[in-house]
């Protein structure tokens, strides 16, 4: 494979971060020191110049639209050449380019039209301001440290309080919008993503990729709720088990992909949540792929609608129903968004878009329906790789930015009742700039794409996509059925290298021989000679969260861990040898056969990242670190010995890895 | 209407209607639930009132009433309505719904309650349902029509080829009736599946769900065949063998459409948000899936600019 800087910029997408923070316990990320923190002002330097927000836009995105004069100009947040690009809604010209700092995840523009970048890679959120004209580049006024990997952006509706998410840091910082200093954190579980706030600027929602929830955060208190929005299915005569009085077996199905949120005002406090109801199958039952198999796939597409008041999901919008089109003989049924990236609301035609990565299309959603998913008005096929949108409601146009193929497409929505429209209509695409030499190699980019190219039958033979248990390159939180027992989801990102042999028993020699097994369990047809080294090209290069772990505060309790580690009375360090990337490349029996496991040994896991991949071994019997260190006492290593302070450095040095 | 002229009992009813004033304001897309005007349905006759016989001779426009050959005892009769009637006979169950099919089997016994629905659309937007309660005889082959209500419809959404969602407001339920060109297959609110093979579907969503309500349906309709040639569909879906659609104009196909009518009530609600939707569910031009090696750019409708490189 050819290096190439690019490879930096294109697989910062997948995964990109600081220092191994306190993902599944939620106590909040490690901070990297951010350049020119605390060395400039965050304010204006010329105030009332430049673009302003539209109307109530308050909501980050990877595009957030602004009023320059009469124009409605784009901001797009271009993570693999790590820039801005300004852009003219109603001409698709490109005005300028402003060159940031780092990663950038998403933007937001600030009542006052300060531009807020979070820089994913960097820790740290950049705020610039505008310009009179828009074409010349943002200038750059401050940069702000956050958690590690911050990914989303929301202010409050009175514009005093900026809040941030960090994903791999799993905390929402809140941040004083006139100064940027920061006012409080508040932990929160693995992976968060976009949030939205509430109309009374009381509660902030937060969507999670992984564990079946949503938070919702009292800004007041400055604590934390999980939701569940996970969803029950009923599924008459498709009930894949039918018990002895003709009824069906109820499948809870665990909620997974939450990156976006939306919501409006005007549908009476309505949040929508696009995400993947998944039904990973009995972890005491073998089966015969990953998952039980069944009439129903895996992996079900929904929109979680949250009551803001009540914060509870409205029970239809979660419960999964039979697929009508299958009873109808449809032949070619509309594929599933089962990689959900972005979403917006009209509140004058009352639809919610949502940008479907892996099926190149968003679709528009019926957003009063109680279920929108089942109430799907349009689609809109664009190009690959669909991360942002955004909708201009006074221009009646949505603009959509395709990451993968680095367009930028403009949609005119029509009049307000143009939703009855079954068609959608023509969609003006505009390339972007590109930075000389930063251009991917046709490897990796192709490799990105067949990542996440779902509805694929080479992939699977029910849509599912590489990205779908490896949201962002790293894991879906799940234990999964398979023929040979229960399978955790283990996260790629940072772990491929240097850590064979592969799967949980050690067979697979080379990445390649794993993924020709995977694909076999996905009923994958299977890749041509090209595109397999494209694929493994990409995933063995998708970027860790970030190996800078120090956190000064705690290093002190690292080292001791570190010692306790390597001690030979606990004896971690035998097996996860930190000269073979923490793992001995040996199977092991460690007293962990579970009911369905076909074998006793397991190889050794690599522990690096162990501190945000929850939960643990290899059917995810430990929700916790701690419940691991706990409870395994004896099967592999000894901690009984130890005190609470030696168990909690012991953890702090494993968070660090 | 042959058979309403025969008899000597029909009374036509004329639907109630009522108009909430003070509605509030709506989006686009679906009225709000209290702008649905108001009807009155019947209840269907009880069994108590029957008579005890009908003499041979009595009939109901579009209904015939067959004799089961396939019975040995010859104990068991057919009843058949066409032109897209819908029949019931007997008790309908509460929560099922009340039309979607085209002909059903009874035993020959008493004199039984009957309704024939029938869907009547003038033009797109604008129809009624008509419906006959009667008394059934399966020994004469025999139906007596006893009331005849006509429904007003109104047009809850208009989806593509002309398909329009009818519906009507009865207490805190809403009708939803839906045309049928083919066979409907559809998700009730309490998760059952069911076919209608009549010319129209009605079933009632709940106003008053605490998690909201929902009928998800799908079937075939008429509509202009796409000028662009088909992409071959990804293997992964299931095929299953297409029903045979009436002949059809060369310039004509039957694509599946999907209609969905919901309610859900927020918190903040004043009245349960109604939400009707119709969309194709079907890609007509097969473009499904993206694949890394298909070529985007065969699918751009507007030329791409090309990326400038910085210099």
């Amino acid at each position: 494979m050819r290096k190439s800087v690019a490879v930096i910029g294109l697989v910062a997408a997948a995964t990109a971060g600081l220092a191994a923070g306190c993902g599944s316990t939620g106590r909040g990320g490690a901070e990297a020191k951010a350049p020119g923190v605390g060395e400039r002002s965050c304010g204006r330097v010329h105030p009332g110049v430049g673009a302003k927000p539209l109307a109530g836009a308050r909501q980050g995105g990877v595009v957030a639209l602004a009023k320059a004069g009469d124009k409605t100009i784009a901001y797009v947040a271009d993570e693999d050449d790590g820039n801005i690009h300004t852009v003219d809604v109603a001409t698709g010209k490109e005005l300028g380019t402003t060159q940031l700092g780092g990663t950038p995840s998403q933007v937001l523009v600030s009542a006052d039209g300060r531009v807020v970048v979070a820089l994913r890679d960097k820790a740290a959120i950049e705020v610039l301001e505008p310009a009179a004209d828009p074409s010349q580049p943002l200038a750059s006024l401050c940069t702000v440290p956050t958690p590690v990997e911050p990914v989303a952006l929301a202010t409050t509706p009175d514009d005093g309080t900026l809040l941030v998410t960090s994903a791999w840091g799993a905390a929402l910082t809140a941040y004083d919008v006139t100064s940027m200093g920061r006012a409080y954190e508040v932990p929160l579980p693995r992976e968060p993503r976009s949030l939205v706030v509430s109309d009374d600027g009381k509660k902030a929602f937060v969507a999670h990729v992984v564990g079946s929830r949503m938070s919702v955060v009292d800004l007041a208190a400055k604590r934390a709720r999980p939701v569940d929005v996970g969803g029950i299915e009923e599924s008459g005569g498709f009930r894949r088990k039918v018990n002895l009085f003709g009824g069906g077996e109820e499948i809870e199905r665990r909620a997974c992909q939450g990156f976006a949120l939306a919501k409006s005002t005007d549908l009476s406090g309505r949040i929508f949540a696009p995400q993947v109801l998944v039904d990973p199958g009995r972890a005491e039952e073998r089966s015969e792929g990953y998952g039980s198999g069944g009439m129903n796939p895996p992996e079900v597409a929904a929109v979680a609608v949250v009551d803001e008041d009540t914060e509870q999901p409205l029970g239809e919008s979660v419960n999964v129903k039979p697929d009508v089109r299958q009873m109808v003989g449809v032949a070619r049924p509309r594929p599933a968004c089962l990689l959900p990236r972005a979403a917006a609301i009209d509140p004058a035609s009352r639809s919610l878009f949502v940008s479907c990565l892996g099926i190149d299309t968003v679709i528009e959603y019926d957003a009063a329906a109680a279920d929108p998913q089942r109430a799907e008005r349009r689609r809109f096929a664009v190009t690959a790789g669909p991360t942002g949108l955004a909708v201009d409601a006074e221009g009646r146009r949505l603009v959509v930015w395709s990451q993968f193929d680095r367009t930028l497409q403009i949609a005119p929505l029509g009049a307000k009742d143009a939703a009855s429209e079954a068609d959608a209509p023509a969609i003006v695409r505009v390339g972007l700039s590109r930075k000389a030499q930063t251009a991917a190699t046709a490897d990796l980019e192709l490799g990105r794409k067949l990542f996440h190219v779902s509805g694929d039958a080479r992939i699977s033979n029910d849509g599912r996509a590489c990205a779908s248990c490896h949201p962002d390159g790293r894991d879906d939180a799940l234990t999964w059925a398979t023929p040979e027992g229960p399978r955790q989801t283990p996260m790629l990102a940072g772990r491929l290298a240097k850590t064979a042999p592969y799967g949980w028993t050690g067979r697979g020699d080379s990445v390649e021989a794993h993924l020709s097994e995977t694909f076999g369990r996905l009923g994958g047809a299977g890749l041509a000679r090209r595109e397999i080294d494209a694929l493994i090209a990409f995933a063995t290069s998708l970027r860790p969260p970030q190996a800078e772990t120090r956190n000064d505060s705690n290093d002190v309790l690292v080292q001791r861990g570190k010692a306790i580690f390597h001690s030979a009375q606990t004896g971690c360090g035998t097996c996860h040898r930190e000269d073979g990337a923490w793992t001995d490349h040996t199977a092991h029996d460690v007293s962990s056969r579970a009911d369905a496991d076909v074998a006793a040994t397991f190889d050794t896991p690599s522990l690096r990242f162990v501190g945000g991949t929850a939960p643990y071994f290899h059917d995810g019997r430990y929700a916790t670190l701690r419940s691991l260190l706990i409870d395994a006492d004896g099967k592999m290593g000894n901690t009984k010995h130890l005190s609470k302070d030696e168990l909690d450095a012991l953890e702090a040095y494993m968070r660090s890895l | 209407m042959r058979g309403l002229a025969k008899s000597s009992c029909v009374a036509i009813a004329a639907a109630s209607l009522a108009l909430v004033a003070g509605t509030p304001a709506e989006a686009a897309g679906a009225p709000s639930f209290s702008s649905v005007p108001e009807a009155r349905v019947p209840e269907m006759l009880h069994p108590k009132d029957a008579p005890d016989a009908i003499p041979s001779g009595e009939r109901v426009e579009g209904v015939r009433v067959d004799e089961n050959a396939m019975r040995v005892q010859q104990s068991f009769a057919t009843v058949v309505a066409e032109g897209g009637r819908c029949v019931a006979v007997g008790a309908i169950p509460p929560g099922v719904a009340p039309s979607g099919v085209a002909q059903t089997s009874i035993r020959v016994g008493g004199v039984l309650p009957m309704r024939v629905e029938h869907l009547v659309e003038r033009k797109p937007g604008e129809a009624e349902l008509v419906i006959v309660d009667a008394w059934l005889d399966a020994r004469t082959s025999s139906i007596r029509p006893v009331v005849t209500t006509r429904v007003p419809l109104t047009t809850l959404a208009k989806g593509p080829a002309k398909y329009v969602v009818y519906g009507f407001r009865k207490g805190s339920e809403l009708q939803v009736v839906m045309p049928s060109q083919e066979r409907i297959g559809y998700v009730d609110p309490r998760g059952q599946i069911g076919f209608t093979q009549c010319g129209h579907l009605r079933i009632g969503l709940d106003g008053a769900a605490k998690n909201g309500a929902m009928i998800v349906a799908a079937g075939r309709i008429r509509t202009n065949r796409a000028p662009s040639p088909s992409r071959p569909a990804p293997s992964f879906h299931p095929q299953v063998v297409t029903p045979q659609s009436q002949a059809l104009p060369p310039d004509m196909v039957m694509r599946a459409v999907q209609v969905s009518v919901s309610m859900s009530r927020t918190k903040r609600d004043r009245e349960p948000l109604l939400s009707v939707s119709v969309g194709w569910a079907e890609d007509d031009d097969g473009v499904t899936a993206s694949s890394s090696t298909h070529d985007m750019a065969e699918d751009f409708e507007v030329p791409i600019a090309e990326p400038a490189e910085e210099q």
